[in-house]
């Protein structure tokens, strides 16, 4: 064996470490993703359940309520581009969580329309339909964009004039706890209900803080004060998505279509 | 020698939990004791984070302190500590996911935690695989069971319940127990921990640090008797 303290011992402890570390770390995080990502499917149907309003304010679900709930639900694809339900899709098995990350199944946003920085997004997109008979009383639509750390994963409701958002509620997040993080009080989100999305000739007039443009008597939502990052992303991404190269043209199908 | 191993392992154990506690005597880990006591499910999972990262680091670098060299001795003990606070951080998320979520960057702090990098530096640098791994579970258990009464008093105090259940019934719920919501707030865990230490150290009066002041009065004491 070589000196303790020679460059060659020295370089082989280093590796030693650095190899069994890894391997320790990485075999620990496949052997326990499968389980994470089980929980984190259920966070997400229980954010689909909230923002439809299927759970009373303060209630704890448990899994098999979640499920339930999210049953009564009428899941159908959107094709962004075309602006109309997709059926050739199944809605039961497109996972749009792994469509956002693969090349083939995303399209790049023109730059002027990227104002969420997202680069890419898929052409179809999972929406839940809570049904009156055989009208649609709610539609909730997912969202996400870049947050101050991690991308930001939510759901936003919006009524049956496809004008007003009833609910909002986000399931991910990398937001700096105790500072970004306060985005998900409760008095916050509930803010966002019966706030106008849309003026009357399907602009989006959504806002975050109030500016001349649109003074806070408008109805834009408070911003939160240390967060500033973390709500104008969550601005950004929410009139992304409600937007042309959203959702915007798809809700507008559906509104002339209800009238 | 036998008795005497036996007599050494169980000082090993026990010292840290009460005449050499990380916590109240040696004033480490702090941070994450204020942060996460608000009830004692989070302290529970806390504490068992914790004892897990100190047994592993304490053994494993007790395991490598005769090959390690001393230019890189630092780096390398962070590192070991800093993928045992991965791997538990990990299993928190997929079995506790709910607490993982309360404790949130506490448990990643562990890495940090002076309690855990003056063990390795201090004993598990020069002891043996077994010793160090009763002085990890030792320091742990010490700082695990301040956590636990900061906890209990804090949840019991501040809801009326512990682990969630209704101990004390609120009156709200016809009974009688008004909660005190300072105690679900932190600074309640600094006073809590500061009378904590004021009982300890009136019962071991060798804990009592010396002051400037007392070293004096000892000494015009001294003079004048």
């Amino acid at each position: 064996m070589s000196e303790r303290e020679s460059v060659a011992r020295t370089l082989g402890v280093a590796t030693g470490v650095a190899v069994f570390c890894s391997l320790f770390v990485s075999s620990a995080v496949l052997w326990l993703r499968p389980i994470q990502l089980a929980y984190a499917s259920i966070e997400r149907n229980r954010a689909i359940v909230e923002a439809a309003g299927l759970v009373e304010p303060g209630v704890e679900l448990d899994e098999r309520e979640i499920v339930d709930r999210f049953l009564d639900l009428e899941a159908r694809i959107v094709d962004l581009d075309a602006g109309a339900f997709s059926d050739p899709v199944s809605p039961t098995t497109y996972d749009f969580r792994a469509a956002i990350d693969d090349p083939d199944q995303t399209r790049s946003i023109p730059d002027e329309l990227d104002i969420a920085n997202l680069g890419r997004r898929p052409v179809y997109l999972p929406v839940y339909l809570l049904r009156d008979g055989a009208g649609i009383e709610l539609i909730v639509l997912p969202i996400y964009g870049p947050g101050m750390w991690a991308m930001i994963h939510g759901f936003i409701s919006v009524r049956a004039d496809f004008t007003t958002i009833e609910a909002v509620t986000f399931y991910e997040h990398g937001e700096t706890p105790g500072i970004g993080d306060r985005f998900l009080d409760p008095a916050w989100l509930a803010q966002w209900q019966g706030r106008r999305a849309y003026d009357d000739t399907r602009r989006v007039v959504f806002r975050i803080g109030a500016d001349e443009a649109t003074p806070a008597a408008n109805g834009a939502i408070d911003a939160i004060t240390g967060a500033t990052v973390t709500t104008s992303a969550i601005e950004d991404l929410v009139r992304y998505w409600l937007g042309d190269d959203g959702f915007g043209p798809f809700l507008a199908t559906q509104r002339g279509a209800a009238q | 020698m036998l008795s005497r191993l036996i007599s050494s392992s169980r000082n090993t154990l026990l010292t840290p939990l009460l005449d050499g506690n990380p916590i109240t005597l040696q004033v480490l880990g702090l941070c994450s004791a204020l942060a996460v006591t608000s009830s004692l499910r989070p302290a529970l999972v806390m504490s068992a984070a914790v004892i897990s990262v100190l047994v592993f680091a304490n053994v494993t670098v007790s395991l490598l302190r005769h090959i390690m060299p001393q230019s890189i001795r630092l780096i390398i003990e962070v590192t070991l500590i800093a993928s045992a606070v991965i791997v538990v951080d990990e299993v928190l998320k997929a079995f506790v996911p709910d607490i993982a979520v309360i404790l949130s960057v506490f448990v990643g702090l562990i890495i940090t935690n002076c309690i855990v990098l003056a063990r390795v530096e201090s004993f598990a640098m020069h002891n043996g695989v077994w010793a160090s791994l009763l002085d990890g579970l030792g320091n742990g258990l010490g700082y695990a069971w301040i956590l636990l009464l900061i906890g209990a008093v804090r949840e019991l105090l501040g809801t009326g319940s512990l682990l969630g259940y209704e101990v004390l019934q609120l009156t709200e719920n016809g009974g009688r127990f008004e909660p005190n919501e300072l105690m679900l707030l932190t600074p309640s865990a600094f006073f809590l921990l500061a009378l904590l230490v004021w009982m300890i150290r009136s019962l071991r009066p060798a804990q009592r640090e010396q002051t400037e002041q007392t070293q004096s009065n000892n000494r015009s004491s001294g003079v004048s008797l």
